[in-house]
């Protein structure tokens, strides 16, 4: 019997029952180790893998906002398939430690995250020279760089800030406690983003960023 | 001097107005805890946890194409 692995929480998380998992396969919350899994059974993994994909996954993401809705959760990435009980039984028990302490960490806490990005993001536009279409590519990623630092520092709500830089621009990760969300959309709202930057903000997402044992 | 600005807009964490299906898909598919070593979707021998996106995407779809047409223990680890 395979188990699709959604996430692991505290005992206490509320499960909503009605909410099906992933191909209409029902949710069981699994105890062990003062841990709660949250999986579903089939006797035929492939039944979670169907096609078209994107449909499964975002069944799989419906699982992981109910259960975030009540508790901090430790989401597993789509599709993390364990081939019984047993195996989920001794992963709880080797991973308890560091678990539990992240549960801990981030009972309160969630995720934002702004993705920085260009306007134009096909590069600058041509120029009559080579050396002037380098110095305009220069200035893009000098306008982002520094609107990443600024963001970083101007977000004073934020527990803690990080950004990964990517082909398409920035992509940054706050972490936010439940009850300052509102204050960090509100922050984030009175800046003033640069010409030829574009900026999208999402969340709250279960945190994922931050989930460095130390 | 441009006095233009850039954009901001807000979307929440699921599918709405402003929410599209790569940001809900990048994070369940590119965010969360990877359990190595314990994993069985080693379909068609590729480990698909570590691939991009997009690669991902493509690859668990043309493997089950290749599953429906073949045996079905064919997909088993």
């Amino acid at each position: 019997m395979s188990l699709l692995l959604y996430c692991v929480a505290k005992p206490s998380a509320l499960q909503d029952e009605s909410q099906p998992g992933v191909a209409g396969t029902p949710v069981s919350r699994i105890e062990g180790s003062n841990l709660a899994a949250f999986v579903s059974r089939n006797d035929h993994h492939e039944v979670w893998l169907r096609t078209p994909l994107s449909t499964s996954a975002l069944e799989f993401h419906r699982v992981l906002t109910g259960l975030f809705k009540s508790a901090a959760i430790i989401p597993f990435r789509f599709p993390t398939i364990l081939e019984s009980d047993q195996e989920l039984a001794e992963l709880l028990n080797q991973r308890s430690s560091e678990y539990n302490t992240l549960l801990s960490k981030f009972e309160n806490w969630t995720q934002m995250e702004a993705q920085v990005s260009y306007s134009n993001p096909g590069g600058p536009a041509p120029t009559e020279s080579g050396t002037e279409y380098l110095l305009e590519r220069q200035r893009r990623q000098r306008t982002l760089a520094d609107f990443g630092s600024e963001l970083g520092s101007a977000i004073s709500v934020a527990g803690e800030w990080r950004h990964r830089s990517m082909k398409s621009g920035l992509r940054c990760f706050a972490l936010v406690e439940r009850n300052r969300i509102a204050q960090f959309k509100e922050r984030m709202q009175s800046i003033s983003v640069p010409a030829g930057l574009k900026v999208r903000v999402s969340g709250p997402w279960p945190v994922t960023e931050f989930l460095d044992p130390n | 001097m441009s006095t233009e600005t850039g954009s901001m807009v807000f979307a929440g964490n699921d599918l709405g107005d402003e929410m599209s299906l790569l940001d809900l898909l990048d994070h369940v598919l590119d965010q969360g805890v990877i359990l190595r070593g314990n994993l069985v979707i080693s379909l068609a021998g590729v480990d698909l946890v570590y691939l991009g996106l997009d690669v991902v995407l493509t690859s668990v779809e043309t493997a089950m194409r290749h599953i429906t047409r073949s045996a079905p223990a064919a997909a088993k680890k």
